[in-house]
């Protein structure tokens, strides 16, 4: 006990020098930052890559090459034929992935459509490249090349219904109208002529025709779809921006649509790649493919490289409503068919949209709004 | 006596001649060498088409607050409201400009309003390289659209290592030696871009194209 309050001061020091160190080492070798660095400059996808399995109605029943460096455009013409251009070629494929041709072009094609039974030339083929348009008859011999009537044209989609070439020109930021023989018509957006200006930010601007003799058109700074009459007249409008999978992801989409039989629209979306189909009037039915099905890893989602983010899936649809998926880095053509088509399984379920926070946005309002601000709508016969 | 004068005056002219002309060869051979060196001198640069937007540039450097930051290519930028550069995914849907809806951990993207335009709003989106890190969120972020925000070594900032530590760290090889002369790149597309509109006589391109390192 003595010796106890002899070495008191000596005994304190001891006891405070080990706290002391015990507390050292804990705060060294402790790092509060640990479970943060991993994530510290990581973006989550997670809400963005994976789909709803219950809303994908869609499976792929089958791929084939397409023997491109740089697959660009797809499309469906008659007796659903196969057209995809690309490198400076269209190859022709029947729906079972036989080569039927392959046709040289002058350009090297951004886009391309072909003209259906209701054209005046069926199975005539429309190529876009640089700023010109290549025609080629059904047996793949060149019968025109015209001109958009500017230089600083980016061609990005073609539409051909009965008696008018529809291009999409993203440069410009409007839609060139031209008979099958390459005589302009008109225009539809165009700004200097009092039309209305789509905002495009990038290059992809894509257009079909509708069912109904009408033109839809993305509009994809404004993550919508239109619909015009030939002429121009705007019919109807929808589409909401949003991250959910109901809605047009990022600042321009849908970069890519077709129209399937009965009027229901596909859209392919650039970004998070995803693949859904909506009613004619946009309500929003079911999903083709997500990024796990179109073969995205989550990580490669915001990779900057070109090769990644440069991935633009185009879509086209056949008489039997099969949606045809154009994958540039695969350098294939993917069918998705229905799955009740195809195994006469779960059928459609029809989505609760008022859950999605879906609602139709009604034309009146919007179209009203639009004439105020935009006096070049007031000079446009209302639909 | 006056022969001997004249064979020395002779010699010496013959003499003074040489020794002019191999100073001479000396000073042009030394001049183009140096001028040589010059040219191959180096600095450390991103190849905006190999990064992929690690965040290794915002820790890696030696210097506290890295070299490496985002730039902004105009000419491929959409001026977006929805810009994915620049909101989180929530920001995207709520547009509020709170930071937990800003991708950028340092806010140093400054996003202006430009010009309404079809009922669409359009903004500019610049960076302020005094707050920027080089973390490239907004980089993967903007790679899901345009991808006009990039990285490149600020070289007002970057002193040179001989072995930069960041390279050493990144793990797609997209740093690169680059002449010290033009020791910024473009994007291969914007190259693109810059060279249509070059070629249609537009200044500012010719301007930018003098001063990027343009090997493809």
């Amino acid at each position: 006990m003595e010796l106890l309050v002899h070495y008191r001061g000596t005994l304190i020091t001891a006891v405070l020098a080990v706290a002391v160190g015990l507390a050292s080492y804990a705060v060294v070798s402790s790092d509060p930052l640990a479970g943060h660095r991993d994530r510290s400059f990581t973006m989550d996808f997670s809400r963005v890559y994976d789909v709803d399995p219950a809303l994908i109605q869609y499976e792929q029943t089958r791929e084939f090459s397409v023997s491109m460096a740089q697959p660009r455009g797809i499309s469906v013409g008659p007796e659903d034929q196969i057209y995809v251009a690309g490198d400076q070629t269209v190859g022709v494929y029947r729906p079972d992935g036989t080569t039927l041709a392959m046709i040289p072009t002058e350009g090297r094609p951004s886009c391309l459509a072909v003209g259906n039974d209701q054209h005046v030339a069926p199975g005539h083929i429309y190529v876009g490249s640089g700023n010109r348009i290549e025609v080629f008859d059904d047996d793949g011999s060149r019968v025109a090349t015209w001109n958009v009537p500017t230089d600083d044209a980016i061609l990005a989609s073609i539409a051909v219904a009965d008696e008018s070439v529809f291009v999409a020109d993203a440069g410009n930021r409007l839609v060139w109208r031209f008979d099958p023989s390459g005589e302009l018509l008109g225009t539809i957006g165009n700004a200097e002529a009092g039309g209305r200006t789509f905002n495009v930010p990038s290059t992809t601007f894509d257009i079909a025709i509708g069912p109904g003799r009408q033109l839809h058109v993305a509009n994809p700074g404004a993550l919508r779809i239109e619909t015009y009459t030939f002429d121009g007249a705007l019919q109807a409008r929808w589409g909401n921006p949003g991250v959910a999978i109901e809605n047009f992801f990022g600042c321009c989409n849908p970069s890519q649509f077709a129209v399937l039989p009965e009027g229901e629209i596909v859209t392919s979306e650039k970004g998070v790649p995803r693949i859904k189909v909506y009613s004619e009037y946009g309500e929003f039915r079911s999903v083709v493919a997500g990024p796990r099905q179109l073969g995205i890893a989550q990580s490669e989602l915001g990779d900057p490289r070109p090769h990644q983010a440069g991935v633009v899936f185009d879509v086209a649809a056949d008489s039997q409503g099969r949606v045809w998926v154009l994958d540039p880095r695969r350098k294939s053509v993917r069918v998705f068919v229905r799955l009740d088509e195809h195994t006469g399984g779960i059928g459609f379920q029809p989505v609760n949209l008022e859950s999605t926070g879906w609602k139709p946005i009604p034309l009146s309002a919007p179209l009203a709004h639009a004439s105020r601000r935009h006096g070049s709508w007031e000079e446009q016969p209302d639909a | 006596m006056s022969g001997e004068q004249q064979t020395d005056r002779r010699g010496f002219l013959a003499d003074g001649a040489r020794v002019v002309g191999v100073v001479s060869a000396g000073v042009l051979g030394g001049y183009l060498a140096g001028q040589r060196g010059q040219a191959e001198e180096n600095r450390w640069q991103i190849d905006p088409d190999k990064c992929v937007g690690c965040g290794n540039c915002a820790t890696h450097c030696v210097l506290d607050e890295s070299a490496v930051k985002c730039v902004q290519c105009f000419d491929m930028c959409g001026f977006c409201n929805r810009c994915t550069g620049y909101y989180t995914l929530d920001g995207l849907d709520s547009r509020d400009t709170a930071a937990e809806d800003l991708l950028c951990p340092t806010e140093a993207i400054i996003r202006t309003f430009v010009e309404g335009k079809a009922g669409q709003n359009f903004y500019e989106y610049t960076i302020d390289t005094d707050a920027c890190i080089g973390c490239a969120m907004c980089v993967k972020g903007c790679a899901l659209m345009n991808g006009s925000l990039y990285l490149q070594v600020m070289h007002d900032r970057c002193v040179n290592c001989n072995e930069c530590a960041i390279a050493v760290a990144c793990p797609s090889d997209a740093f690169v030696n680059v002449s010290a002369d033009k020791p910024y790149r473009l994007k291969r597309i914007a190259l693109g871009v810059m060279r249509q509109k070059a070629g249609k006589s537009d200044t500012a391109a010719q301007k930018l194209l003098g001063q990027v390192h343009a090997d493809e």
